[in-house]
């Protein structure tokens, strides 16, 4: 399913411009199709300049695969196109919904974990692959409340979807964290109930702390552990704002993953409190030397396995 | 408690409604309440109050990313409405998410939907200036013409004569104004426009910038019948009647100036190369553009 590999980093146009001028080593970089589909003019100039730099992949927002309104076929038929033009290895979308009666809510609103949604939302899945013509993955998102009783957790909802869609994941490790801290779950069982087999890309990413009183942006905690109940009394939690630097949890679980995973692309996405370019690649760098790190080890592992079965014969 | 034939769509509703419906104080209030009118499920309806104010916090967070891209895209407008009618802008907002809500899935087109919606209103409402209506179309057109699709390679071109139809380049739109909104100063936005018809080309130019011309009315009307896919000789004559003025001298030489200016815009890429009945636009006839299923 891939040929892509290593770090990648998301294209915004607050920086579209010095990319482009400067052309940094890059393994691969993301961008949205929303963003470019039916456009002219400079952004779309913009992106054909890309795509002749770096292996570009794409990442939707509003395919709303967990919606029940039906898919947008105009949508679908312009991303097929779009994702040939920029010759896409596969899309990504978000297991949630973001339309309902024709509304578009741009953004991406969380579904309840029901085992009648599995099939359902499969069936979407397949429709939708086969309308782009590429495989497809889904990711997973960060939610705030759980919206109606859930009969399973995320991850066993994941792979349950996955399973029965043959579709791949695209593991945000940044939002699987932000959720076991807001909903004070496990994160590495999390992990293990996942279906990291279909894992064929990863994204990180910052996020911010909030105070539920006002919803305001309060600092991030200093002690170490935080837990879930932490959080509870101090009324504060995570929004995934992809507005700051990815945390030390958050690279930690991208390195316990990755071994796991082995040597899947890794992108590091930001849309707010944006930095200088140079910054943004030194984090980009950080990275790497940790997915260096861990896919070797990953690798290591595989080997010293098969090595110990053939042994075992 | 009755259950819906799809509790999932019932679910989904009561999201779209909480972050875009008039429920500020429903779910400020009693959510159970909220919650039972909107027909959730009791063991649902459970869930959801486990954390009762994250309803509130997704639609803070839903209506920032509207809310943000309309205000960035109409900005000035805002800023002058906010001038005449404080809160005004904002109550729009409020009544399109709440009564209409987008439906493109493109955020960048959200104001246009926006627009298209809130302008009759506020050219019906006496507190809002009327002349704002013309401010926005301007205002957005700047933004949509830089972003507006990729042209298709244009069609054979021959030399520019009087009896071909001529090529123009895409994107380029026709703007008509009643107010002379494109002359106010961008600082001053006490400021209130001439009251006078205004006929705008604005097109993209070959770096991408939008640019707008402001056209006499003899020269938008035969621009008009230009851009339909007459020929020069069939344009001049209907063009000069509906601007009441005699085709002349002085006439056809501004029609030539307004030819070679269009050129040096890049406007003007020159004349179709084959015959004008092949040339007009097919796309009514065609049907290619039915829905199905």
């Amino acid at each position: 399913m891939t040929g892509l590999s290593g770090v990648g980093l998301g294209v915004r146009w607050d920086f579209i411009d010095e990319l482009l001028a400067t052309q940094p080593a890059l393994d691969f970089v993301e961008v949205s199709p929303e963003n470019y589909m039916g456009r002219g003019g400079y952004y779309d100039e913009a992106l054909e300049r890309t795509v002749a730099l770096w292996p570009v992949v794409t990442h939707g927002l509003t395919m709303s695969l967990g919606g029940v309104d039906p898919l947008r076929e105009d949508y679908l038929t312009e991303l097929s196109s779009f994702l040939d033009r920029v010759k896409s290895p596969w899309h990504s979308d978000h297991l949630c919904f973001s339309t309902f009666g024709g509304v578009v809510l741009h953004d991406l609103l969380p579904i309840p974990f029901k085992t009648s949604e599995v099939t359902r939302i499969a069936e979407r899945i397949q429709r939708a692959q086969d309308a782009i013509g590429k495989p497809l993955a889904i990711e997973n998102v960060s939610f705030y409340m759980h919206p109606g009783k859930s009969e399973m957790g995320e991850a066993e909802f994941l792979a349950r979807v996955c399973e029965a869609a043959d579709c791949g994941l695209m593991l945000d490790i940044n939002n699987a964290y932000v959720n076991a801290v807001n909903f004070g779950f496990d994160v590495d069982e999390w992990l293990r109930t996942a279906p990291l087999d279909r894992v064929v890309q990863m994204h990180v990413a910052g996020h911010d702390w909030f105070t539920e009183a006002d919803w305001k942006v309060c600092p991030a905690p200093s002690s170490t552990p935080y837990s879930h109940a932490d959080a509870l009394r101090d009324g504060v939690l995570i929004v995934d704002t992809h507005g700051s630097d990815c945390c030390e949890g958050v690279l930690s679980l991208l390195e316990r993953a990755l071994r796991v995973t082995g040597p899947v692309p890794v992108l590091l996405e930001r849309d707010q409190a944006i930095p200088p370019l140079d910054a943004l690649l030194r984090e980009v760098a950080t990275i790497k030397a940790l997915w260096e790190r861990a896919t070797a080890d990953a690798e290591r592992a595989t080997a010293d396995a098969e090595h110990a079965t053939r042994y075992a014969r | 408690m009755t259950r819906l034939a799809s509790d999932v769509g019932c679910l989904h509703a009561l999201l779209a409604d909480a972050c875009f419906g008039h429920s500020d104080a429903a779910l400020a209030g009693d959510l159970g309440a909220y919650l039972a009118h909107h027909r959730v499920a009791e063991d649902d309806a459970a869930a959801i109050l486990a954390a009762p104010r994250r309803l509130g916090l997704y639609r803070q967070l839903v209506r920032h990313n509207i809310v943000s891209v309309v205000g960035a895209m109409l900005e000035r407008t805002r800023a002058r409405l906010e001038a005449h009618a404080p809160g005004a802008f904002d109550r729009s907002v409020d009544a399109f998410l709440a009564e209409k809500g987008p439906r493109t899935p493109h955020l960048r087109d959200v104001p246009s939907e926006f627009l298209r919606w809130c302008a009759p209103g506020w050219r019906r409402d006496p507190l809002i200036p009327a002349w704002l209506a013309d401010y926005a179309e301007f205002e957005l057109v700047d933004f949509t013409m830089g972003a507006a699709p990729r042209p298709a390679p244009p069609p054979s071109l021959a030399d520019v004569t009087s009896d071909r139809s001529l090529v123009f380049a895409d994107p380029h739109v026709l703007v008509h104004l009643a107010w002379a909104v494109h002359e106010l100063e961008a600082g001053d936005i006490t400021a209130v426009p001439e009251v006078r018809a205004v006929d705008l080309l604005v097109y993209r130019d070959s770096a991408h910038c939008t640019r707008f011309l402001d056209l006499t009315p003899l020269a938008s009307i035969l621009l008009e019948l230009l851009l339909e896919g007459r020929s020069l000789a069939e344009a001049m004559a209907p063009a000069c009647a509906r601007a009441a003025c005699p085709l002349d001298d002085l006439v056809l030489r501004g029609a030539a100036t307004l030819l070679s200016d269009l050129g040096d815009r890049g406007v003007l890429l020159g004349a179709r190369a084959e015959a004008n009945a092949e040339a007009l636009p097919s796309g009514d006839a065609t049907g290619d553009e039915e829905s199905v299923g």
